[in-house]
């Protein structure tokens, strides 16, 4: 006897990867953006959607909406070095995309980080937790959300690009307090 | 990276030095007047909170 979905009745509306990457919205943005076509079956239908060419722009802006698809926002510069320097990403099995900043103190996430990204409309998550590696108390600043998550991956890839297209004043912001700048100017001092 | 950083730093007045001591590549402001300025144009809570005074 054949199963009710091999003979296609309860196909369901919704869409189907054909990559392991789910995105929830039919295509993978990594194939994307690099702009093949990418077959998707919605329902029993197969048929092939074109996607724009790249246009997550590398440098200081994230787009913000799935659905509106052009709406960009810039990124704050600050954040650039933040998360450069102590961002991490995650990316679950059942599509969850997460980027994340973790701190010993609270004060610079609470103060700084938080705030600029709720100024960006991001829904931040703000608490503490013990880290099971090391056993210490720490502050964590996540944010779920599917666009910062690829544009933290090419920013990641590409940051001499990103530094070298900012300007003098957004570049004093990328280096207040990013990760790079560390006891060494301490010692020296 | 460093190199980039090292001359966004001499654009904005600040002499910076690429060191590399093991695995581990830095860049080095020794100057004092340039320290001075470094923390003068870039207000960083990093650097107020491990720098005594």
């Amino acid at each position: 006897m054949r199963s009710l979905r091999r003979i296609g009745w309860n196909s369901g509306e919704g869409t189907r990867q054909i990559s392991p990457v789910t995105s929830g919205k039919g295509v993978p943005e990594p194939l994307a953006l690099l702009g093949v076509q990418v077959a998707v079956t919605r329902g029993r239908r197969l048929f092939t959607k074109q996607r724009e060419p790249c246009w997550l722009m590398v440098g200081s802006t994230v787009r913000t909406s799935h659905s509106s698809g052009k709406q960009q926002k810039r990124i704050d510069p600050y954040l650039i070095g933040m998360l450069y320097g102590d961002g991490t990403s995650y990316a679950s099995k059942r599509g969850a995309y997460s980027v994340s900043v973790d701190q010993v103190r609270g004060q610079l996430l609470s103060s700084e980080v938080v705030p600029r990204l709720r100024k960006m409309n991001f829904n931040v998550h703000f608490y503490d937790y013990m880290s099971k590696t090391d056993g210490s108390h720490k502050w964590r600043a996540l944010v779920f959300s599917k666009d910062l998550f690829l544009w933290f991956g090419e920013m990641r890839r590409n940051i001499v690009d990103v530094v070298d297209g900012l300007t003098n004043n957004d570049f004093k912001k990328f280096l207040q307090d990013s990760s790079m700048q560390k006891a060494r100017i301490q010692i020296d001092l | 990276m460093l190199a980039s950083i090292q001359r966004r730093l001499q654009e904005i007045g600040i002499s910076g030095h690429v060191y590399r001591y093991g695995v581990v590549h830095g860049i080095q402001i020794y100057r004092k007047l340039d320290v001075e300025k470094f923390r003068r144009l870039i207000p960083s809570y990093r650097l107020k909170a491990r720098v005594a005074g």
